[in-house]
């Protein structure tokens, strides 16, 4: 009779399985000399491919131990001749920037603040053109158009202050805002200008509200400014133009 | 701290790694029979065919291999758990008609392997009828003494589903001995009233 699984009485099930399972693990003496075999055959290649590829992976070894050193003279030259390179033209991140500035400060190498940097790398604007003996023509200045090169003044304003940033002897000039410095805006609208109206008020920045303004170089022209300025009568010459400027001042 | 001293195994093992044919010799008498059986249990057509490209595999693959013998034994088991797989999968596609049934004859005439094949059998009406999975658990856990987390890994669960796995199987199991048990107990009767005198296998009962 065949011998019942629960021949062992109050056996858990696990420990029923266990059991049975041991006795189940069958042998390998049948297959064990085959598959010994394979694996002396197995490794007896795995030797001989060793072997053969040693050479090529002891050139990867060789270029993968250069590849390293390429990335790190790589970071050295960056280190030493970019980064310097780019302090001194002023393109660093500002934080950077100052610390390169101050570091080089301290070995007496002038590298330039983010500041300074960004104010030399600004396009030098001709504010003023014309000394304060110049007056407004009065003529009609069309709006600044980049495209479209500025006609000169008859007067040979155009002349005057033709290199940026450089005044002429006795030349005022005013900053950027048109504001004259030594004080309030030396208005020099002339008596008896009707002052623009509000709309006829340029969008952009008011531009030099106290010069006579300049039909070769004023900013403040507008398209409805340059109509004011159009439309004013002959007489009053330099009224549209200082009108446009008081305008923009307002 | 000391590092511990090399245990046999990691001799053995390092001796493996250097491709020394003695030293697989003794990894392959110690742990062929276990992958044998679980392939077995799991009722693979061609158990031997599977266990050689496991070991081959092993041989291949031991330079990936770090840990103890408990786990050298799971890393086996999870290679011959993907064979399994693999070789179910290829069947799919071609099937192979099998002669018999798989189930397997003693590989000699002797006490020893009659035994065996009995217990094999024995094994199988405890497990037959389980979804596979619940089978591997139960074989690998109990049979083959493996942990929780090693199970996992090679079922490519994790560990909190693993247990909850177990712990159905081990339902499933505890219905199966009880039935088996209902069963044997009805045989047993039914062949205590027609029992004759004596074995017919020649063994006395008395």
């Amino acid at each position: 009779m065949r011998r019942s699984p629960n021949s062992h009485v109050g056996e858990s099930p696990t420990d029923r399985l266990a059991r049975v399972g041991a006795a189940a693990t069958p042998g390998v003496e049948h297959v064990a000399s085959a598959h010994l075999a394979a694996i002396e055959r197995e490794l007896v290649i795995m030797r001989t491919v060793a072997a053969a590829d040693a050479p090529a992976r002891s050139r990867d070894r060789l270029q993968q131990g250069r590849r390293p050193r390429a990335v790190a003279y790589a970071a050295v030259f960056a280190a030493l001749v970019v980064m310097p390179s780019m302090a001194l033209a002023g393109v660093l991140p500002d934080p950077v920037q100052r610390a390169a500035s101050r570091f080089a400060a301290n070995v007496g190498v002038h590298v330039p603040l983010p500041e300074t940097a960004a104010e030399t790398a600004r396009p030098q604007v001709d504010d003023v053109t014309r000394g304060p003996k110049d007056v407004d023509s009065g003529k009609a200045k069309p709006a600044p158009d980049a495209t479209v090169p500025e006609p000169s003044n008859g007067r040979g304003a155009a002349t005057r202050g033709t290199t940026p940033g450089r005044p002429e002897p006795g030349e005022v000039r005013g900053n950027r805002y048109g504001q004259v410095p030594g004080g309030p805006d030396r208005g020099t609208a002339t008596p008896g200008a009707k002052p623009a109206t509000p709309a006829s008020a340029p969008s952009t920045p008011p531009a030099s509200s106290g010069r006579p303004s300049d039909p070769g170089g004023s900013k403040s022209s507008s398209p409805a400014a340059s109509a004011a300025m159009s439309s004013a009568p002959a007489g009053t010459k330099g009224g549209a133009g200082n009108a446009s400027g008081t305008s923009a001042r307002d | 701290m000391d590092p511990s001293p090399p245990t046999d195994f990691q001799r053995v093992l390092e001796a493996a790694r250097r491709g020394e044919d003695g030293a697989w010799r003794a990894l392959y008498l110690a742990h062929a029979p276990a992958v044998l059986g679980y392939l077995r249990a799991q009722r693979a057509v061609s158990p031997e065919d599977l266990v050689g490209e496991v070991w081959l595999q092993a041989v291949r693959d031991l330079h990936r291999f770090t840990g103890d013998e408990g786990g050298f034994r799971g890393w086996l088991m999870t290679i011959a758990h993907h064979r399994l797989l693999d070789a179910r999968r290829a069947a799919t596609r071609r099937p192979v008609e099998v002669a018999e049934e798989a189930g397997y004859t003693a590989a000699s005439s002797e006490p020893e392997a009659v035994e065996q094949v009995g217990a094999e059998q024995d094994l199988h009406r405890l497990l037959d009828g389980m979804p596979e999975r619940q089978r591997t658990v139960l074989y690998l856990r109990y049979v083959q003494d493996m942990s929780q987390r090693e199970v996992a890994t090679l079922l490519g669960v994790s560990t909190p589903a693993m247990k909850m796995l177990q712990a159905r199987a081990l339902r499933a199991l505890d219905r199966r001995v009880r039935e088996l048990d209902a069963a044997d107990a009805q045989a047993s009767a039914d062949a205590g009233v027609g029992a004759l005198p004596f074995d017919p296998e020649g063994r006395s009962r008395h």
